[in-house]
């Protein structure tokens, strides 16, 4: 057990667009050094989670619920008091490097600012700063990169300043949205690495959100799924894949390419029948019951996410949100 | 380079267009008891009865060294009367456009930070009466109010640099006015427009993630980002503004290129018509160099590597 205060706790985290439920109920907590992955389809309320806790919902959208970091509540602080928190104590990494910089400013001053925000460093101390910070995100050449503007660099480049940028005040936590999506394979994988070894290296925790399930295999040990808005399963990544218990969890996983050497090629692909709803067209119930395939009568109410008996491995709970959940034979059979 | 080129283009299409339309200059002067022989004589002393290309070359060549040549109407040297000209004109476009961006810029990004709240809504509503409102009726309520009713300022007439210097500037601070009434007011739509346009971008949710709040994001990472296309309307409005204040020299009788150059037309003046609108150009050249340069100095990434 546990007992470490958590670097976050989401309880019941809601947003609404106009009427339209976009968030519901979601509800998770991070640990000091865990690295959690926050996986679903697009428009399954990944980033608006992320957005949340950040206190960057776009105008118009607000968060009901809570979100506990440090004993406070992020959701009630005002505007001056989150940006004490942001880029200091949580900070975000975005999905494309390609923008994500101010095209008129130089790299090494963009890195140096938060550090200027939040250290009240001097302007030449604070630039020592920024060089150590891009020499550590493993930029090459950083003396010279300082000078260079974001749009001298490639985007695997762009990803490590932002990287950097978001490590440079050893934050409690870093939320990570899709942190390579955009970038070529080869680059994703030295991006994750980097990522991974440096959120420890700061004592960080993660929150890595992301569509890609070899990512999360990769790099965390817990695993948030969402689906319409709503966290449907979670528990430690390895349980998880090992043995899902929500169909759309066990459907997102069969839909995975195997490419093993020697291995015989399947015919074709598993799929999940039917396709995600537009937001606001999700059945009421169970959001997952028009694609599901164990769909019952009992569907039609709604599912709670509760913890599943004798599953708790380092603290990490495992969680399903199905009346009709798979018991696949490989849990039974762990031997944890 | 690309200045000198598009200089001697746009000094070929002034000479040709001008020299297709019908109208001879000596037959307008001598008028129609000319007999044909002084006609021809007349055309000989003026050198219009030259090759085509051989007068372009002449102009062109006198244009370069600073000569425009004489008027045929009136026989005063050209370049003289376009420098005195100029020296309403600049410093009336200067003063309008300058005007019109102090009011405007901040207008606009206070609309822009304050975006469909009560601000925002005064500023947008303030801007769409000064489009609304032609200069020359801005000018006109200026001079009865201001000068006419207040006796405040001069109500028209220029009085010249070399005679006196306050009152020169006192006289052109009417027609400013006038002209930064409706440019101020156009800029500051765009200004509004491209602040809002930035706010959107994902480097400022960048900039507010690294804890700014959105103001601080706005004048930190905002501001320079969204000079860009503020630049551009700047320059086209000083550009705009040089060639086509001549309404506004109208109405307050300032001695400006604008109000020469339709003089002049009407004086079937060509070859004044013809210098003065290739300084035109030349100005509105020289606006569109300086604009580019200032690109360059905003953004990086339009600096050659």
């Amino acid at each position: 057990m546990d007992t470490a205060e958590p670097v976050l706790q989401v309880t019941d985290l809601s947003v609404s667009v106009g009427s339209t439920p976009a968030l519901s109920n979601v509800s998770f907590i991070i640990r000091p050094g865990a690295r959690v992955g926050l996986i679903g389809e697009s428009g399954s309320g990944k980033t608006l989670t992320a957005l949340s806790i950040m206190g960057l919902l776009p105008d118009g959208l607000f968060a009901s619920g809570s979100v506990v970091h440090d004993n406070r509540e992020l959701l009630d602080l005002t505007e001056d008091q989150l940006c004490e928190i942001r880029g200091d104590r949580i900070t975000m990494v975005f999905q494309e490097p390609m923008t994500a910089l101010n095209p008129v400013m130089r790299i090494g001053d963009q890195v140096a600012e938060v550090l200027r925000i939040h250290r009240s460093l001097s302007r030449a101390e604070a630039s020592d700063r920024a060089l150590e910070l891009l020499a550590q995100v493993r930029l090459r050449d950083p003396l010279a990169r300082m000078k260079a503007y974001p749009h001298q660099l490639s985007g695997g480049q762009r990803q490590r300043v932002v990287i950097a940028i978001a490590l440079a005040c050893d934050p409690a936590l870093i939320i990570a949205d899709e942190p390579t999506t955009a970038l070529d394979v080869t680059v994703q994988a030295q991006i994750l690495v980097l990522l991974r070894d440096l959120v420890e290296d700061h004592n960080s925790s993660l929150l890595l959100i992301t569509h890609d399930l070899a990512v999360v295999a990769n790099v965390c040990e817990e695993v948030l799924v969402m689906y319409g808005g709503r966290i449907i399963e979670s528990g430690p990544t390895t349980q998880v894949f090992d043995s899902p218990h929500h169909p759309y969890t066990s459907g997102l996983l069969a839909a995975v390419p195997e490419i093993e050497p020697g291995q015989e090629r399947r015919e074709r692909l598993d799929t999940i029948r039917g396709s995600v709803p537009g937001l606001g067209q999700f059945p009421s119930g169970c959001v997952f019951r028009n694609r599901c395939d164990r769909a019952t009568d009992d569907c039609l109410d709604d599912p709670n996410l509760v913890a599943i008996d004798g599953s708790e491995q380092d603290g990490a709970t495992r969680m399903v949100a199905c009346f009709h959940p798979i018991h696949a034979q490989s849990t039974e059979a762990s031997p944890r | 380079m690309i200045f000198i080129a598009s200089l001697v283009l746009a000094s070929m299409a002034v000479f040709w267009v001008l020299a297709v339309l019908p109208g001879d200059p000596a037959q307008r002067i001598l008028g129609t008891q000319a007999t044909p022989e002084s006609i021809a004589k007349l055309q000989h002393e003026l050198g219009i009865d030259r090759p085509l290309t051989t007068q372009y070359l002449d102009w062109v060549s006198g244009a370069a060294s600073g000569d425009l040549g004489t008027s045929y109407v009136t026989r005063d040297e050209i370049t003289p009367q376009i420098r005195q000209r100029l020296k309403v004109t600049v410093p009336l476009a200067l003063a309008g456009i300058t005007l019109a961006a102090a009011v405007a810029i901040p207008a606009g990004v206070f609309a822009a930070s304050r975006h469909r709240q009560v601000g925002d809504t005064a500023v947008s509503i303030l801007s769409q009466l000064g489009i609304s409102i032609p200069a020359f009726w801005a000018g006109l309520l200026l001079t009865t109010y201001v000068a006419v009713k207040w006796g405040q300022l001069p109500a028209g007439g220029f009085p010249g640099w070399g005679k006196s210097v306050p009152d020169s500037i006192r006289s052109l601070i009417l027609p400013a006015v006038s002209l930064a009434v409706v440019q101020g007011a156009i800029l500051t739509r765009y200004v509004r427009s491209a602040v809002l346009a930035i706010m959107r971008e994902d480097f400022i949710r960048t900039a507010r993630a690294k804890g700014l709040t959105r103001r601080a994001a706005l004048w930190r990472h905002g501001l320079r980002n969204a000079a860009i296309p503020v630049v551009t309307i700047l320059g086209l409005q000083l550009a705009a503004l040089l060639a086509g204040t001549v309404v506004i020299e109208n109405v307050f009788v300032l001695p400006g290129l604008g109000r020469m150059l339709v003089q002049a037309i009407g004086n079937r003046d060509l070859l004044l018509v013809q210098s003065t609108t290739l300084v035109i150009t030349a100005a509105i050249l020289a606006v569109n160099l300086v604009v580019d340069l200032a690109y360059n100095l905003i953004d990086p990434r339009l600096r050659t590597r």
